[in-house]
């Protein structure tokens, strides 16, 4: 079915003001929900609905432009993961205030080098995979209801929606259910604790998701809490409660093995596209060079010409660069290490840059962007860049200012390489949907960068809104303000603790290194279940790491989700069994079931943002009587 | 207080029926 045409107009300017619009509103519901429970929330799907609705008004729009705004508003977004870090430049105390200019280069650098990374990496992982791309599918059945184009889908996508609008607002509303439950006993010495989490939207991006990936996750998750908590927990004293004591284990051990395991797969799963992505750059390089064969058939295959990536990449790396310089500068180190520093920051931000771009592209599609990892990937940049500074300025770092430097130093590289990581895992899931829908890639890769300007420009003051407002957990910015309503940015707390660690000679290298032995046996169990004839049997190694570095709250509706849809469709097939066209049929009831699946994601993701938003304003209020520093 | 509540109860069973429901809407006869 032709779902485009070359003829419609795809970037506009009316919709990229929207999109700017709307990346502020969404942005700031971010930021504040980051910062205070540590989650975020993906702002594709709300940015097409919002999109479809005020383009609507216009006669003369089309889905291509909707999925512009959705792309450009999504990237934004997206970036506003950078507060999983930047707090943290306050919690070890170099930061006092928020300097706009820092800040904004490291949004901007670090999402434009995300979006740079991922174009060699979209033939490789969204047109010759079949990876599920939860988010990416669902934004691209909105628009295509939108378009008019299967109008009895309506029914299915408008029900999910108001169901789980209603479910969100009655747990994240108004209170009146919980989003999930903990139930922990003690046997023997040793800690067993049983969660569940009620998230309808992750219920949908499960059934999205499939059965493999939820198998994996499911191991993962029996793995953690199943062996790895009531391991550490024996004879451990019970602090509380049952349940507080078994998160602690595993947020402070379990976790940093999941980081392993999540470290160790992602290198694994990059060397066995590294083929692929090898030829989506040279075809990329091929194209720089036959530019002259342009035709509505090769208008969607059309990625940012290679002149023009390598042109964006050297600014920014300039750019980098000299933001690295002002931050290092007034270090109190001697010009000949402010300048090593500055080149070792720059090249580390580029190098695991494109590791960990390519590794969050593919968890994007292999279990959707709102359950990928993103601060995982966070750990691993903080460690690597950790480590490369403590071997260059080993002398240095005893000196307690210059390790604080240092502490800093490595937070800074990590806050970048975030920004590209977490722009990646979008812009793939977009690249996904512009496939769907028949947009031109250039283009998509124009509003993402887009996305990232107008998103660093919204972020930087919201942080220092909030900031001045309620303050981070551990770094008040005025001694007579309220502790208890300090915003705790859980992640950043991590990072800080971990770059600590490592710079002092304390981080506990035991779990690490474990997590990495689980993902080689697993990387071993997965190579011999492919090779059974069927061919049906695998065991996602990223997979079974994100299992055990996700909370079991958000693997238990995934699980739930991949499982059901197994069942479902197995009763489908029973019942067609004898009757012709059976697998016709059952795809007919697998549309419905995308279609209900997307509306879940759609109406808990709208809700979320209404939440937010109404949040945010409260808390603006309070930060209106606070001058800007 | 009733069982439903209680918001550990009621989240639990909302989403169960929001998963009946789905299971319905999948499985509902083509036309």
């Amino acid at each position: 079915m032709k779902t485009s045409s070359s003829q419609w107009p795809e970037l506009t300017f009316r919709g990229i003001l929207l999109g700017a619009i709307l990346t502020i509103i969404l942005t700031a519901s971010n930021v504040y929900l980051g910062l205070k429970v540590g989650l975020t929330f993906s702002s594709s799907i709300p940015a097409a609905v919002i999109s479809m609705a005020v383009l609507g008004c216009f006669k003369n729009s089309n889905i291509l432009e909707n999925n512009m705004v959705q792309t450009q508003v999504s990237a934004a977004g997206t970036l506003s993961s950078v507060i999983f870090v930047i707090p943290g430049l306050f919690i070890v105390g170099y930061w006092t205030y928020f300097p706009f200019y820092e800040t904004l280069m490291i949004c901007l650098c670090g999402g434009i080098l995300g979006v740079l990374f991922t174009i060699p990496l979209r033939r490789a992982m969204v047109v010759e995979t079949k990876l599920a791309y939860p988010e990416g599918r669902a934004a691209a059945e909105i628009l295509k209801i939108a378009q008019g184009e299967s109008r009895e889908g309506v029914k299915e996508l408008s029900l999910g929606t108001i169901l789980a609008a209603i479910t969100s607002f009655l747990t994240g509303g108004v209170k009146l259910a919980s989003d999930g439950i903990s139930i922990g006993t003690l046997i023997g010495k040793m800690t067993f604790v049983l969660s569940a989490g009620y998230s309808v939207a992750l219920l949908g991006a499960g059934y999205l998701v499939g059965i493999a990936g939820a198998i994996a996750l499911l191991v993962g998750m029996l793995i953690a809490w199943g062996v790895l908590v009531p391991y550490f927990s024996y004879g451990v004293p019970i602090d509380g409660h049952i349940v507080s004591t078994a998160m602690q284990i595993w947020a402070q051990k379990v976790r940093l093995i999941g980081t392993g395991t999540i470290a160790i797969a992602a290198i694994w799963t990059l060397l066995e596209l590294s083929k692929s992505v090898l030829s989506g750059i040279l075809a990329l390089m091929h194209h720089a060079r036959n530019r002259h064969v342009v035709n509505e058939f090769n208008r969607t295959e059309q990625d940012l010409s290679f002149k023009a990536m390598l042109g964006i990449f050297l600014v920014v790396f300039l750019v980098l660069m000299a933001t690295f310089y002002s931050f290092i500068q007034n270090s109190g180190l001697g010009i000949g290490y402010q300048i090593t520093f500055t080149i070792v920051g720059t090249l580390l931000v580029v190098l695991i840059g494109f590791f960990v771009a390519a590794a969050c592209g593919y968890m994007a599609g292999l279990v959707g962007s709102s359950s990928s990892p993103i601060s995982g990937i966070g750990l691993i940049a903080i460690i690597s860049s950790s480590l490369i500074f403590l071997a260059i300025g080993h002398d240095l770092f005893s000196n307690p200012t210059l390790n604080r430097f240092a502490i800093a130093l490595a937070l800074f590289t990590t806050s970048v390489i975030l920004a590209t990581a977490a722009i990646s895992n979008d812009n793939l899931q977009d690249l996904k949907t512009g496939q769907l829908v028949g947009a031109t890639p250039w283009r998509q890769q124009v509003a993402l960068i887009i996305g990232c300007l107008f998103g660093a420009l919204a972020i930087t003051p919201v942080l220092n809104l909030l900031y001045q407002a309620y303050g981070f957990v551990g770094a008040m910015p005025r001694p007579d303000m309220n502790p208890d309503q300090a915003l705790a940015a859980p992640q950043a707390v991590l990072m800080s603790t971990i770059a600590k660690g490592i710079f002092s000679g304390q981080i506990a290298w035991g779990y690490i290194l474990f997590g990495i032995l689980i993902g080689v046996i697993v990387i071993v169990i997965d190579k011999v279940l492919r090779r059974h004839p069927s061919g049906r049997y695998t065991l996602p190694p990223l997979a079974i790491g994100i299992g055990i570095y996700l909370p079991a709250s958000v693997n238990i509706p995934l699980v739930v989700g991949g499982i059901f849809a197994f069942i479902i469709h197995g009763i489908l097939r029973k019942r067609y069994i004898e009757q012709d066209a059976a697998n016709t049929k059952v795809k007919q009831h697998e549309q419905r079931g995308t279609l209900f699946a997307s509306g879940l994601i759609v109406g808990e993701s709208i809700i979320g943002v209404i939440i937010a938003v109404l949040l945010s304003f409260l808390s603006a209020r309070v930060a209106a009587k606070v001058p800007w520093q | 207080m009733t069982p439903l509540m209680n918001p550990d109860v009621f989240g639990f069973l909302l989403f169960i029926v929001v998963l009946a429901i789905f299971a319905w809407r999948i499985a509902k006869r083509l036309k």
